[in-house]
């Protein structure tokens, strides 16, 4: 019973040939891995390869500090202009895009009951699911045209006649036809889920052991969500709005569409007339570059290399950052 | 003790108190507004963009009128009396599942082939799967699956390779077979083998071969029918082959296995009965439409700039699926691949264990890298280091992968995790090898939450448009591609393409209409992920 | 949810399956290209049982890459859907790069058939095909009334000299508001939207109205430039102080969205931008729009001669005229054409401006 070499099973050794094969595979499985590493050295080399090429040719300081973007016409590759428009497209899709999706966040962690939360999650996903192009088109076509009819209207901050201060009247003119606001407005829209999701999932991971404690002290629902769970979920919260803001910088063909390609430098202090004008962000010059010149050689086509370059090396600090705050700051229970 | 009114009394009525539940009731409030702005804006710009593209303002009332009467109502009808039966809505799910699943299955598989020509498509996969059917065969007769196993990629891959160097010899003799052959091979033949098998796998050899012969036979009768009227016979074919085998053979086992649940199997066709009842009588009355532009125009035409109602998109549906299809191809393997490394081969500590943590940094970066910067990349990679011609499908479905390359590491990963570890441990006991257990247990507990994650990744990339439009994928084209080095296609470009034009019937017609069809296929994708984690997934 | 089973597919079984799937999927789509036998197909396939794969059995078949000009594209778009309808079997690929930048990125290397322009070829760029042995087949197609568009609301303006046209356009004066080139005129900032620097509207543009510049660059250079000229007129549309040009295509398509101002020249009576005027020569901004073949493809490739055969002969007809709004072919143009065609596949051809 206990010597027996061969049963007719097959031995308890496994043969050489599936060792190595198993092997074989392990190594095959980790080639894959070390794929995505070669994607980032890909995306490196390509954009900087062009980039440098092109900062040979254009010095970087007037790439980063000029004030005109006209490459073909002017040959000016000032990258202030767009650095603006995205801005401008990024404060104002954020101004919507954070408190609702904080709310809707502490709506579905703190308030929600389930049919509710079964029925707004999903419903939210979809608002991140919509196609970019489909969000511009409607910026285009319908926003544009719906709140131009509210437009223009004045309110006078600082009336006449104050001693020191000298008048003030705010004025939002009339919206051209490509403009930021629409851009801006359907952007947030699409950013709110990436928002609520994650601070929903860094709210939820607040122990109910401090919701109870603060109950047992006497605090009302409304002090414990805004004094108790969304202190404690705050790195998950920043998190999610650096991410947010990432996602917003990145976006392309909402505001190619709705947006138009006239970079320009803000105008103060009336700061509302830049929403209701034309502008261009990095992404959109990007994108009218490839339209143009996609195949060609010359400083031109180099320059979107160098703007990719740019933009990558934006959104992927504010990636690092947003991992770095949620690593750093997050509360251990 | 103070015993006055009773403390909580006061309590109770204080003002303060009832300050604070004011500031509590205003806030939920508040917390709920703020939740519905963003959906009731997206909703109110569908609202906007539906009514564009169905234009149901044109339609006269009687129009609703005989649709509520032959669609609404029976349908609603239907749904009431299933609400309480549970077995009639498994029944009903089983139906709606066979037959739009096999509709759209069949469709999908007719427009692609057809795109692809249909010789080609034949060629290659009898040659692809010949040599693993050798393979299978020998296995069948010996017992030693450590050869078999690796040897069926690499037959298929010795098939293909054999498939394009004879492609030029074997293509010009096998023209001259009718085109409706080559979709009998492709479709009928595969669904014959699987009625075939699954019957033998319940009843035994014979009952299979039966099976297996009456599906061939039907469609053989099916073709020879469409000649006899006159009607190419490739699509019947196609459709019997994946739309009525499959239905038929689903409806059947429900029927037998769920005889409460039998009324359920007539849900789908209550709904096809009613819309073509009802298009039936509008037809028959001279009933005013909707003036919409979602009609088979759109979907089987190419577009025509000038002229609103000749215009379409097909090409670029055919163009958007083959792009999707070959990015899943490329993606999700090396997707699945890289996660199981991470999830089941990492070491955690020492060397291996920081480059585990390395590659997980990197691949949560590149989820956020915009999609601009994916572009450039196919750009560079495809077009001036391999030498690709400019926006082919090549190229467009490389680079979309890569884009979704993260997603379906991350997803998959979450799908790994989410397999108890009891399972592993214990077929480790039994002296499984690593592979084996992956291969046996956990993978096969795993797929469904990867192909969640996969779908709806996919989901994604069929509308993203910045990269196609950076590896300058054409816009003006009037066929699908015709091949992996043909100028690739995409709905979500042609709708960027077209929303310069501001001619009423296309700015508020036409255009709103593609829109309108590449929702729905976002919405079809979405749907089906959501259908396959409720049902195959696993409580995480 | 419990993991479900259907009897006699188990989740292996559906993993192999998928696996098979995945690998058919990819049998399938690497059937190539072939020869450019593209079974480009619309819908529901043609009549009949199934015949051989249209090779060489009279039916046309193959590729045609289109670049060039976003002025004569509604022509070119129009004209190849009509040909694509009855050769089914030839599959086209048309871009608006812009008469220079088609010329420059796409034709000059090679990688087009043909490039629309709506200016003739430039010396340099006719140098550069010759020196990648491209010779250039020159057709002359149709007219164009260049027009210059203000918002329906500018009151203050019906007509316009082509002196204060290059005024306000010329990066030498670049003025700000419309009251610095004419007192009569608001003092509000100007809107300017125009063809891309890559289009040859631009090029006929900068060449005939501003003319010769001081500054180092041709035109001021705070417009915005598109590629769709659509969006001009969509633009100008949409801000009562704007102003653009665009060919007079555009302007028919977007009607009733703009103004379009009479031109005057030199102190002569304001024209109305007509097909008549143009096609008379009244009007001062009218154009000729040209297409460009490459004399090595014309000579290898069947279905290219049919399709320019094709082309030339629909240049004459009313709708470039009623549909798409250019001055068509005259019957002469159609002859030249014609013999230019014959000479370029016989190889005989060579370009003279």
């Amino acid at each position: 019973m206990s010597n027996e070499p061969e049963s007719r099973v097959g031995s308890l050794q496994r043969s050489g040939f599936v060792v190595r094969k198993e092997r074989l595979y392990g190594r095959l499985i980790a080639a894959c891995a070390v794929l995505t590493i070669l994607i980032t050295v890909g995306i490196i080399l390509a954009l900087s390869g062009r980039a440098l090429s092109f900062w040979s040719q254009i010095s970087p300081i007037a790439f980063f500090t000029g004030t005109s973007w006209s490459p073909v016409i002017a040959n000016d590759y000032g990258v202030l202009p767009l650095v603006s428009g995205t801005l401008i497209v990024t404060v104002f899709s954020a101004l919507i895009a954070l408190p609702i999706g904080l709310a809707a966040a502490i709506y579905l962690s703190e308030y929600a009951s389930d049919t509710a939360r079964s029925i707004l999650k999903p419903a939210l996903e979809i608002l991140a699911g919509v196609p970019t192009v489909i969000y511009g088109y409607m910026a285009l076509v319908y926003v544009t045209p719906l709140i131009d009819g509210f437009l223009p209207f004045s309110v006078q901050l600082i009336p006449a006649g104050m001693p020191i201060l000298p008048e003030f009247t705010l004025v939002m003119p009339s919206l051209g036809t490509f403009n930021a606001l629409s851009a801006s407005i359907v952007v947030g829209i699409m950013i709110i889920p990436m928002v609520s999701s994650i601070s929903e999932d860094a709210l939820s991971a607040v122990p109910d052991s401090l919701r109870q404690g603060a109950y047992g002290l006497g605090s009302t629902k409304f002090d414990v969500s805004t004094k108790v769970v969304v202190p404690s979920a705050t790195s998950g919260i920043v998190a999610s709005y650096v991410l947010a803001l990432s996602r917003a910088i990145g976006e392309t063909m909402a505001v190619t569409m709705a947006m138009g390609m006239s970079p320009q430098l803000p105008y103060f202090p009336n700061v509302l007339r830049n929403l209701a004008e034309s502008g261009q962000t990095i992404t959109a010059a990007m994108v009218q570059i490839a339209g143009a010149d996609s195949y060609g050689s010359g400083p031109t086509y180099e320059a979107m290399f160098a703007l990719g370059l740019t933009l990558f090396a934006i959104t992927l600090t504010m990636n690092i950052l947003a991992e770095a705050v949620r690593r750093r700051f997050r509360e251990e229970y | 003790m103070a015993t006055d009114s009773a403390p909580g009394d006061e309590l109770g009525r204080s003002r303060a108190l009832r300050f604070q539940q004011l500031k509590g009731q205003l806030f939920e409030v508040g917390l709920v507004a703020a939740t519905l702005v963003g959906i009731v804006s997206l909703l109110v710009l569908f609202a906007y963009i539906s009514n564009d593209a169905f234009q149901p303002g044109a339609a006269s009332p009687v129009w609703f009128l005989t649709y509520f009467g032959t669609l609404v109502g029976p349908t609603a009808a239907f749904t009431l009396y299933a609400r309480r039966r549970p077995a009639v809505r498994t029944a009903n799910a089983t139906a709606f599942a066979a037959v739009f699943g096999g509709l759209l299955l069949s469709v999908v598989t007719y427009a692609v082939v057809d795109a692809l020509s249909p010789y080609d498509v034949f060629l290659y996969v009898v040659f692809a799967s010949l040599p693993p059917g050798l393979v299978l065969a020998y296995d069948r007769t010996t017992d030693d699956w450590a050869y078999t196993g690796p040897a069926i990629p690499v037959s298929i891959l010795v098939g293909i390779g054999l498939a394009v160097l004879l492609d030029g010899p074997i293509s010009g003799p096998l023209g001259i077979a009718a085109e409706w052959i080559m979709y009998f091979g492709l479709t009928t033949v595969p669904a014959g083998l699987l009625i075939g098998w699954l019957t033998a796998a319940r009843r035994g050899r014979r009952a299979g071969g039966v099976a297996g012969g009456v599906v061939a036979g039907g469609g053989l009768a099916v073709a020879v029918a469409s000649i006899a009227v006159g009607v190419a016979a490739s699509l019947p074919v196609v459709l019997f082959s994946a739309f009525v085998v499959p239905t038929g053979y689903v409806i059947a086992r429900s029927f037998r296995t769920n005889p409460e649940g039998r009324v359920g199997l007539a849900g789908p066709f209550v709904i096809i009965g009613g819309t073509l009842l009802g298009a039936a009588v509008v037809g028959q009355f001279g009933i005013d439409n909707p003036d919409t532009f979602l009609t088979p125009t759109l979907l089987l035409e190419s577009w025509d700039g000038l002229t609103a109602s000749n215009a379409g998109v097909y090409p670029q549906i055919v163009g958007s699926i083959i792009i999707v299809g070959f990015m899943a191809v490329l993606a999700f393997p090396v997707g699945i691949g890289a996660a199981v490394y991470l999830e089941e081969y990492a070491p955690d500590t020492g060397w291996g264990g920081r480059l585990a943590t390395v590659l997980e940094v990197n691949i949560s970066n590149l989820a956020g890298v915009p999609s601009v910067v994916y572009g450039l990349l196919g750009l560079a990679l495809f077009r001036r280091t391999l030498g690709f011609g400019t926006g082919v499908v090549v190229s467009a479905a490389g680079t979309l992968g890569l884009l979704i390359l993260p997603i379906v590491i991350v997803s998959t990963q979450e799908a790994l995790r989410s397999v108890p570890d009891d399972l592993r441990q214990g077929s480790y006991g039994m002296g499984a090898s690593r592979w084996q257990t992956l291969r046996e247990v956990v993978l096969p507990e795993a797929i469904p939450g990867t192909l969640t994650g996969t779908i709806l990744a996919l989901a994604r990339a069929i509308g993203e448009t910045a990269p196609l439009v950076i590896i300058a994928v054409a816009t003006t084209t009037y066929s699908p591609p015709s091949g992996l080095f043909s100028s690739a296609t995409a709905l979500s470009l042609q709708v960027f393409a077209a929303a310069a034009n501001a001619k009423p019937e296309f700015r508020h017609g036409v255009v709103p209409a593609a829109a309108v069809v590449l929702l729905v296929l976002m919405l079809l994708m979405n749907a089906t992920a959501i259908v396959i984690r409720n049902k195959y997934g696993r409580e995480n | 949810m419990a993991p479900s089973h259907f009897d006699g597919l188990t989740r292996r079984n559906a993993i192999k399956a998928v696996g098979g799937a995945g690998a058919f999927a990819l049998a399938g789509c690497t059937s190539d290209d072939g020869s450019g036998n593209g079974n480009g197909g619309n819908g529901n396939g043609g009549s009949g049982s199934g015949n051989g794969n249209g090779n060489g059995n009279g039916n046309l078949s193959g590729d045609i890459r289109i670049s060039g000009s976003s002025t004569v594209y509604p022509v070119a778009q129009e004209v190849t859907r009509q040909f694509a309808e009855q050769n089914p079997d030839v599959s086209f690929n048309l871009t608006r790069d812009g008469s220079g930048g088609g010329f420059n990125n796409v034709f000059i290397p090679g990688d087009s058939d043909m490039n629309n322009a709506s200016r003739p070829i430039g010396e340099d760029e006719l140098q550069q095909c010759r020196d990648n042995g491209i010779e250039p087949v020159e057709f002359f197609l149709a007219q164009d009334a260049l027009t210059v568009v203000v918002n329906n609301e500018a009151d203050f303006i019906d007509s316009i000299s082509l002196e204060d046209l290059a005024t306000i356009w010329s990066p030498d004066t670049a003025p700000e508001t419309w009251s610095d080139v004419n007192s009569d005129w608001p003092d509000e900032p100007f809107d300017l939207y125009g063809p891309a620097s890559t289009s040859g509207t631009y090029d006929y543009f900068i060449e005939t109205v501003i003319g010769e510049t001081e500054a180092d660059q041709e035109i001021r250079e705070d417009f915005e430039g598109t590629e769709e000229d659509d969006l001009i007129a969509q633009g100008v549309a949409g801000n009562q102080y704007a102003m653009g040009y665009l060919p007079f295509a555009y302007y028919t398509n977007n009607p009733d969205s703009v103004k379009a101002l009479s031109l005057s020249e030199g102190g002569s009576d304001p024209v109305e931008p007509s097909l008549e005027g143009a096609q008379s020569g009244n009007y001062p901004l009218a154009r000729p729009l040209f297409t460009y073949g490459h004399m090595g493809k014309i000579q290898e490739k069947d279905h290219l001669q049919a399709f320019i055969e094709y082309y030339i002969n629909e240049s004459d007809e009313d709708y470039i005229a009623e549909d798409i709004g250019y001055v068509p072919a005259s019957d002469q143009m159609v002859e030249d054409n014609l013999t230019a065609l014959e000479e370029a596949i016989a190889g005989d051809y060579e370009y003279s401006a």
